[in-house]
């Protein structure tokens, strides 16, 4: 039953990522800052973290970074290699910080996006001649490290109760444990 | 008996008959105001009419206000109703109107591109927002090869990058990983278009000489290879001569308005990259 739940959840979660990413090259604003600045992927990513472990968070996260990859006209593999550094700041977030409660939430995720743009430009340098900044990039960096940073542990309660998850539980080590033990 | 009250019948009828003389012959061409009495019957009688009059608008009123206005508002609704089919229709009309305008002026591209053409429609933008990228609905299936240069009536819009059955990935010339040789219309001055991943482009290797005008349009050279020659870019929007520095440094606003991409047309080249791989 709730190896059944699991895996639903997992699936929404990589559908919800590829639509989200497809809803991002139609509604988002090319030259302004949109509510698809916020990055739902990482939040996505450091829940899986933290609720079914390493290998689903770092599977998700590599193969959201490619379908990225696959519409963008970057550079081929950068947004895989973005997301993976997503799922190593998660894990080394996590090792500083308590994953389960809300501060440690949303002290992860917004390091981990600072982290992210942080590499973004830092391969970009290496690989361009020039690149030019715009307003708009930093706007959106900044509502991106906030904003998502903030929603996280609204997200990760909204989450729990899709998954049937009580929030006394979901905070307390060992829940799903306790869960699976249950059913 | 019968008589006496026959007779007093008679005497009070006589009595209100002058007393009613009386009354007329003492107001006749006076107007005289209320008397005591009269006052005294007003101030009982009138809180009634008022009240009467008070309870008939009421009525009145509540029929208008309410029973009416049912009808009203049921007619209100239906009104509403056909306004915002009519405002439907409308908009649908304008944006066919539009539709029409733009394949007009794609077709009259068409000719001057005088060039086997493959019309395509934006069905998505760059994720990522960082680069500048679109997706188009053709791919192989309808001829289309890598490198094959993209246009849209108002000018050059980039080329395909990636490609695959159905779909194609556009490589749009703001993106800073483009670059288009380019020539001055009036001056025939070269340069080398680059984006900036903005609204606007530079050029890049314009000599100090050259002879560059604000407002001056920038048309493809046809060098690079990729792009026919003649093809519009855009108009040179600022001129900057640094001293100390080979070339001039200048900004280019794009004919294209990327914001607003709809319908494009990939112009079917002989020598794209995508051939020699086929």
């Amino acid at each position: 039953m709730e190896e059944n739940r699991k895996l639903s959840f997992c699936l929404a979660a990589w559908l919800f990522g590829v639509l989200l990413t497809l809803l991002k090259g139609i509604w988002s604003d090319p030259w302004g800052v949109s509510i698809f600045d916020l990055d739902l992927l990482t939040i996505l990513t450091a829940y899986l973290f933290l609720s079914f472990g390493r290998i689903q968070a770092g599977a998700f996260a590599l193969g959201q970074g490619l379908l990225i990859d696959i519409f963008s006209s970057g550079l081929h593999g950068l947004f895989a290699f973005l997301y993976l550094s997503v799922f190593w700041g998660i894990y080394l977030g996590s090792l500083f910080f308590n994953l389960r409660t809300a501060k440690g939430q949303i002290m992860i995720v917004s390091l981990v996006i600072s982290f992210k743009d942080i590499v973004f430009l830092t391969v970009l340098s290496l690989f361009y001649d020039s690149i030019v900044f715009s307003k708009s990039f930093l706007s959106a960096s900044a509502i991106s490290i906030i904003g998502a940073g903030l929603i996280t542990p609204i997200l990760f309660i909204f989450f729990n109760w899709l998954r049937g998850i009580r929030v006394r539980e979901a905070g307390t080590p060992g829940s799903e444990e306790r869960i699976k033990s249950r059913c | 008996m019968k008589g006496e009250k026959y007779f007093r019948k008679i005497w009070i009828s006589v009595f209100f008959i002058c007393f009613v003389l009386l009354l007329l012959s003492s107001t006749s061409g006076l107007r005289q105001p209320w008397n005591p009495a009269e006052q005294l019957i007003v101030e009982i009688t009138a809180p009634f009419q008022k009240l009467i009059r008070r309870t008939v608008n009421f009525t009145k009123d509540f029929w208008l206000n309410y029973f009416y206005l049912i009808d009203v508002r049921h007619e209100n609704t239906l009104l509403k109703q056909e306004i915002n089919s009519f405002r439907r229709a409308n908009s649908r009309y304008k944006e066919l109107l539009t539709t029409h305008e733009r394949l007009r002026k794609l077709l009259q591209f068409k000719e001057v591109i005088r060039r086997p053409v493959i019309a395509a429609q934006v069905i998505g933008l760059d994720p990522t927002g960082w680069f500048k990228s679109i997706i188009i609905d053709k791919g192989k299936r309808a001829g289309l090869k890598w490198d094959m240069p993209v246009v849209n009536a108002s000018g050059v819009v980039g080329r395909i990058v990636s490609v695959s059955t159905d779909y194609a990935k556009v490589l749009l010339i703001i993106d800073q990983n483009s670059a288009v040789d380019c020539l001055m219309q009036q001056s025939r001055d070269r340069g080398m278009v680059k984006g900036l991943s903005m609204d606007a482009c530079k050029m890049d290797y314009m000599t100090k000489s050259s002879d560059v005008a604000v407002g001056e349009m920038v048309i493809t050279s046809g060098l690079g290879g990729i792009f026919p020659k003649g093809l519009p870019v855009g108009r040179i929007s600022r001129v900057k001569d640094v001293s100390g520095e080979f070339f001039k440094e200048i900004e280019v606003s794009p004919s294209v308005d990327f914001s607003k991409l709809e319908e494009v047309l990939v112009i079917q080249t002989v020598n794209s990259r995508g051939q020699e791989s086929d």
